[in-house]
Order: structure tokens, then C-alpha cells, then sequence
């Protein structure tokens, strides 16, 4: 499970598919051992076991879906200095692991399943696109998300719903075996088949509504994350700037030749796929607009606060350097 | 033209194709005059075919009798292949209305040899903000869309977002998409 900034479709649809492929797999597994007549708790047992290595191999399975690759302090430290300094001012251990995706889509990420053993990783394109201040109000937003543990909410939620569509499927299977021992009572191959087909469309059917729903309390945590970076940086405007230059069309031309795309069209068909409501509901991010209007708020309270002499704590930070 | 297209007076596509790449000349004027934009003295075919040797021979090249007549005089013309297994015919001429009409005839006379469909774009090489720029013709979709280098390998977005603008305000039809705004790398003029 991942927090992003901004929207990057390809990432996005990646991400989605490497989620979907497993949970498919998954799904595919359980059903072949009830088939086979294994008995329910040990296919419990397993679903359990499988989900708690998703769990803490979510990481891992983030940087290989979006090829990100983790840097030293050597090979970055510009990008080192800020998250080291922004985790010291967010009382949060420094992420364990710091990634770099060669990606010219301004974008960034934050994953693992607590502070310490969470992961940043950023694109080359968010690195070149956005000032020193606009990078910082990014990564400020990111370690909002590790410090309000928003990739183990949203993990802890996406693993209860796919154990629910474990038990589902199981139970669809269990009227059609019988029992928990997992013996059979019934060979009628076409009722079964039909049985199974439904049993597979109900969970399917569970799992997209279940997302809706994890991607509405995304959304959520998203605007919570923005106002724990803009309090971190005491800056919010330039989270604002950076939304901006994130989500303009500017990003949307793309890289590839058309010499490659020409070479290439007949495999196409993700472009098919636009952006509508489905979409929209879909969406683990709230409208840039929103986000931005919202920013705005935060600034014209600090602005408030600043007449009291209120000072953010990122600028005493600066100051004590 | 059919008798439905008649009826309903819908253009058929190769006239509105031709209207589109056109549109470009009617422009010119304007945007040469007016604004940031400094049209050129070459622009490119891009053919999306390992060899061009009907081309190069004397006997059939269709350039070396047009230089000869009054259809092209004082043209240029060179083959040069790339990195990506394509070619580029590439047309020098004096004013940028007639490298127009010579990328124009040269399609034809490829489109003649059977080799039409392998026509990916025409490009044009122009400055922009006094930045290397091209307009990019994308034969298929009939738009133009823009190429605003900033160096070798790296493009201006936000230039491009408005000259693109820019040409559309001129009426030349813009690919509306930006992400099919597909560069080309390494053009050779």
C-alpha cells in the first residue's frame, strides 16, 4: 500500500494491476486447495500467513511494482539532508529506506508499515520540476503519512477485505462441500461450476466495493497529511505550488518517441482506458483544487497565529541551525 | 464523394487531412510577423521504412524531375536514416510556405510508390522564443503539436504548452491530448 501526492495514471494503474494480479492469485490458490478437499481451517490458516507476508513485505513489493531504487546518502544527499532534517522536526525515526524512480512525472510516495521501517521514494522528474522548497513541502506531506500511519491503516484495511473475500468464497464452498472437514457430498459438475462462477463474481463484487471505500478513507487521510506537512514546513503555500506544478497538464506530455509508440501501438490498451466516474471513485486523492483551497486555509491561520507571534516550528528549526 | 457524405456535407477525410496540414500556410503570416515564432528553411518527412532507394535512383526519383520543372524549382532534398530504423526526406527551400507545399509533394510522390501508410510526420524546424523548436505534423491523427527543445534530450513543457496556445489561436488544428504530444529524439535538421 502506497501515499502518493500527486496523480500518475501509468503509476497508478501498475500499482492497481500488481494489487489485483495478487489478489487474484490468491483467490485462484484458495480455490484449487478447497477443491483439492483441504480442510478450511488449514485454508484459513494459509490466507492468514500469506496476508501477514503481504503485510510485511509491502514495502518490497511497492518498489519492485514502481521500479523505484533505493539511494545512499552518497548518491543523494541534497535528498537525504531534507528527509533526515523534516523526520527530526516530525519526531519520527528517518525512513529506513530512501528510492529514486526514473520517472520524468513529478511524483512521490511513502510506504512501509511503521515509522521505522517506512520507505520514501520520489521521481527524477519531482527532483527537477519543483524548487528546494516546493521538494521539502512534498516530503513533508510524505512523512506525514509515516507519521500518522496511514500505510498501515489502509494495509490493515485492504487485508480485512480480502479476508472477507477469503470467507465469502469459502463459505460459497462450503454449502457446495459440506462441513468443515472439506468432504465432498456432491459431484454435480455443472451445478458446481455454476456455483463456483458465482461464488467468484460475489467476491469480485466485494472487493471493488470494499475499495471504494478504502480509497474514500484515503482521501481523507490524504487532506489530514496535507496539514501535517504544511504544519511541519509552517509553509503551506508552497505544498499549494507544488500541487500545482504536479497536477498541470505539463505532465501529461509525455517522453517516448513517437516512433516508439508507432512501433509499439498494436499492444496498446491502456490509452483506451480515459479518466471518467469510475475513475473518480477510484481515486485514492482528493481534487488538487480542494487540496489547494484547503492550503490556503492553513496559511491564512498561520498568517493569524504569526500576529500573536507564533513562529512554526520548522523556522525556529532553521533559526537554531 | 458519396452520395450520404453529399447529403450531409461532411468532408471526406483525406480533404479535411489536406485542409488541416494546409492550415499551417494560412498562419504564417501572422505568426511570423506577430509573435515569438521564426519559421525556417527546412522541414522533414518522416517514413517509417528501412530504405528509401526508389528515391536516390536518378531514373524514378520523383525530386530530381520536379527540380527540373516548375513544380519545385531551386529545391534540396536529402535522405538521411536514423537511430529508430526510419528516414527522413529532408527539403530545403526559400520561404516557408513552399517547404510546405514540397513536404506536400513528396508525401505524394511516396503515397504513389505504395508506400503511404509508412508516413508517420512532417516536421517543421522553427524557433521559438529563441529556443530550437519543431511543429510536428502527425500524418494519422491529421494535428499539429509541438517540440520546444531545451536541450538534445530534454524538452520545454510549459513553452510548448503555449505555443501550442499560440498556433491554435491561429486556427492550425492542435492535438488536443498532450499526452499524444509524442516527441521525436534526434531529429537530424
Amino acid at each position: 500500500m502506497h501515499q502518493n501526492i500527486g496523480r500518475d495514471r501509468s503509476l497508478t494503474i501498475r500499482m492497481a494491476f500488481t494489487f489485483l494480479m495478487l489478489f487474484f492469485v490468491y483467490l485462484l490458490f484458495i480455490g484449487v486447495l478447497i477443491a483439492l478437499g483441504v480442510p478450511f481451517m488449514f485454508t484459513l490458516g494459509f490466507a492468514i500467513v500469506m496476508s501477514i507476508f503481504q503485510y510485511y513485505g509491502s514495502d518490497k513489493l511497492v518498489l519492485m511494482a514502481t521500479k523505484a531504487k533505493v539511494v545512499t546518502n552518497k548518491e543523494e544527499p541534497a535528498l537525504h539532508e531534507i528527509i533526515e532534517r523534516l523526520s527530526l522536526i516530525a519526531e519520527i525515526p528517518k525512513p529506513k529506506k530512501i528510492a529514486v524512480m526514473d520517472s520524468h512525472v513529478p511524483n512521490a510516495f511513502a510506504t512501509g508499515r511503521n515509522p521505522k521501517n517506512s520507505v520514501v521514494a520520489v521521481t527524477k522528474g519531482l527532483m527537477s520540476k519543483l524548487n528546494k522548497k516546493e521538494l521539502e513541502a512534498v516530503i513533508a506531506h510524505e512523512l506525514s503519512h509515516i507519521k500518522n500511519r496511514d500505510v498501515m491503516v489502509l494495509t490493515w484495511s485492504s487485508v480485512i477485505v480480502i479476508m472477507a473475500g477469503y470467507l465469502l468464497q469459502m463459505m460459497v464452498f462450503m454449502s457446495i462441500f459440506g462441513g468443515f472437514g472439506g468432504h465432498r457430498r456432491n459431484n454435480d459438475s455443472g451445478q458446481l461450476g455454476m456455483i463456483i462462477m458465482v461464488a467468484f463474481a460475489v467476491t469480485i463484487l466485494v472487493y471493488f466495493i470494499s475499495q471504494i471505500l478504502i480509497m474514500a478513507l484515503s482521501r481523507y487521510r490524504e487532506f489530514s497529511a496535507d496539514l501535517g506537512g504544511a504544519y511541519l514546513t509552517g509553509e503551506p503555500l508552497h505544498l499549494a505550488s507544488a500541487l500545482t506544478k504536479i497536477s498541470s497538464d505539463m505532465n501529461r506530455i509525455p517522453e517516448k518517441d513517437m516512433r516508439q509508440i508507432e512501433h509499439a501501438s498494436a499492444f496498446f490498451i491502456i490509452p483506451a482506458i480515459k479518466s471518467n466516474t469510475v475513475a473518480k471513485l477510484f481515486s485514492s486523492h482528493p481534487k488538487v483544487e480542494d487540496r489547494i483551497k484547503k492550503l490556503n486555509d492553513i496559511q491564512k491561520n498561520l498568517d493569524s497565529r504569526k500576529f500573536s507571534n507564533y513562529e512554526p516550528p520548522y523556522k525556529n528549526f532553521r533559526q537554531k541551525k | 464523394m458519396s452520395l450520404l457524405t453529399k447529403i450531409l456535407g461532411r468532408k471526406n477525410n483525406a480533404q479535411k487531412n489536406r485542409e488541416n496540414y494546409f492550415s499551417i500556410i494560412q498562419a504564417y503570416q501572422e505568426l511570423q510577423s506577430n509573435t515569438q515564432l521564426k519559421f525556417g528553411d527546412v522541414a522533414g518527412l518522416l517514413v517509417n521504412k528501412e530504405n528509401l532507394e526508389f528515391l536516390n535512383t536518378q531514373e524514378n526519383n520523383p525530386f530530381f524531375k520536379a527540380t527540373n520543372t516548375e513544380t519545385l524549382p531551386n529545391s534540396s532534398f536529402s535522405i538521411e536514416k536514423d537511430d529508430h530504423s526510419t528516414n527522413w526526406v529532408i527539403i530545403h527551400g526559400e520561404n516557408f510556405p513552399q517547404i510546405v507545399e514540397r513536404i506536400h509533394f513528396a508525401g505524394e510522390k511516396i503515397t504513389d510508390q505504395g508506400f503511404g501508410d509508412l508516413i508517420l510526420a512532417a516536421v517543421f524546424c522553427v524557433e521559438y522564443n529563441s529556443k530550437k523548436t519543431y511543429i510536428i505534423f502527425n500524418v494519422k491523427s491529421a494535428q499539429f503539436h509541438p517540440l520546444v527543445l531545451e536541450d538534445e534530450k530534454t524538452r520545454d513543457n510549459m513553452q510548448e504548452i503555449n505555443l501550442g496556445t499560440l498556433l491554435g489561436s491561429e486556427k492550425i488544428p492542435i492535438e488536443k491530448n498532450l499526452e499524444l504530444w509524442h516527441p521525436l529524439w534526434g531529429i537530424p535538421f
